[in-house]
């Protein structure tokens, strides 16, 4: 649905109204704002720690952490933005925080090659190109689920990258890396998901 | 990055005309590598015929780039991160070999359907929202 300029101005008026109640502390005015932008902030943290409860814990401390920062919140950025922001830095925060698990290197996602420099398996074509704009969302939940299956950091790269768009230079600041590293992670991270895609596009195992 | 894509860069990479990722590239391999870097050590030194002779290559060609250094440098070749001569070998690697096409392909179709089947919004479960609001009211 394209917003007019009507539509916009109108959101406008009503996110300056709330945001008014929100700092006279209404009950009510918190209410609608966890009911309203809670669900894209909770799949944002989702998407970048890949654990429902781990997304629901950092959701709670964004909106708390919001909640306090009310005050700092510029008139005229947009809450959504902004909220957007703080669910991710949530999200990052919680990773640096909690112990994870070892990481296992998927090798055998990534291209191997013979002693003359080919690839040890050409790949086969995916039997239908799938076209992203019209996947049905059976498909969008099996990308998702394939993103889920890649090691945590390059999960975590490929959806700060790919999804949360980033630039590269963002990324590396985000996750304390040289911007090289950071090319590298998220390159490694697109080659192991397209091995993880690659039996349910590929024309041989249909 | 293999030997012989490294070596095949070895003029650029001693006339510095190599894109940054690649150069980068190389001084990886070459701080691990110790045959490339005792001929690296050397080469900067060598005039021709025996630059030539040393490097096994007289200058770089489509045949020159294997599919493993072409993978390696998807991104930067489809971030347009690669210097025109790079990108010109890559091209040219890409019109003779069928496996390198269907990979970079399945690998830009990759990053498209990342971006289109992320969920836009999540149901926040009822309990959940209660359990904010609550800690909101009991903050100080």
């Amino acid at each position: 649905m394209s917003s007019t300029p009507e539509s916009t101005a109108a959101a406008g008026v009503r996110e300056r109204e709330l945001l008014a109640r929100l700092r006279a502390g209404e009950d009510a005015a918190f209410d609608e704002l966890v009911r309203e932008h809670g669900g894209r902030m909770l799949a944002v943290t989702r998407r970048i720690l890949g654990s429902d409860d781990e997304a629901q814990d950092a959701l709670q401390e964004a909106l708390l952490s919001a909640f306090k920062a009310l005050a700092r919140f510029r008139e005229g950025a947009q809450l959504g933005t902004w909220l957007h922001r703080i669910a991710v830095n949530a999200a990052l925060m919680r990773l640096r925080s909690t112990r994870r698990a070892p990481e296992h290197e998927l090798a055998e996602l990534l291209p191997g090659f013979v002693e003359d420099g080919h690839q040890v398996r050409e790949p086969s074509a995916w039997s239908a190109e799938p076209d992203a704009a019209l996947v049905s969302e059976e498909t969008c939940a099996l990308v998702r689920r394939c993103i889920d299956r890649l090691p945590e950091n390059q999960r975590v790269a490929l959806v700060l990258r790919d999804i949360e768009g980033l630039d590269n230079e963002q990324l590396a600041d985000r996750l304390g890396l040289t911007v090289n590293a950071a090319k590298i992670r998220v390159h490694r991270a697109r080659q192991a998901l397209r091995a993880l895609l690659d039996p349910y596009f590929s024309a041989e195992d249909r | 990055m293999r030997c012989a894509d490294l070596r095949a860069r070895a003029r650029d990479y001693f006339e510095d005309e190599l894109a940054a990722d690649v150069r980068e590239a190389c001084d990886a391999h070459l701080s691990e590598c110790a045959p490339c870097g005792a001929l690296f050590a050397r080469g900067a030194a060598l005039a021709e015929p025996d630059f030539t002779q040393a490097f096994g290559v007289q200058w770089r060609s489509a045949g020159d780039l294997t599919c493993a250094w072409v993978l390696e440098f998807l991104a930067a070749y489809l971030e347009q991160g690669l210097d025109p001569r790079e990108r010109a070998s890559f091209d040219a690697h890409l019109d003779l070999c069928e496996a390198c096409r269907t990979y970079l392909t399945q690998y830009s179709s990759t990053v498209r359907l990342a971006r289109h089947s992320a969920a836009e919004s999540t149901p926040v479960p009822p309990a959940l929202v209660e359990a904010i609001l609550a800690a909101r009211r009991a903050a100080p």
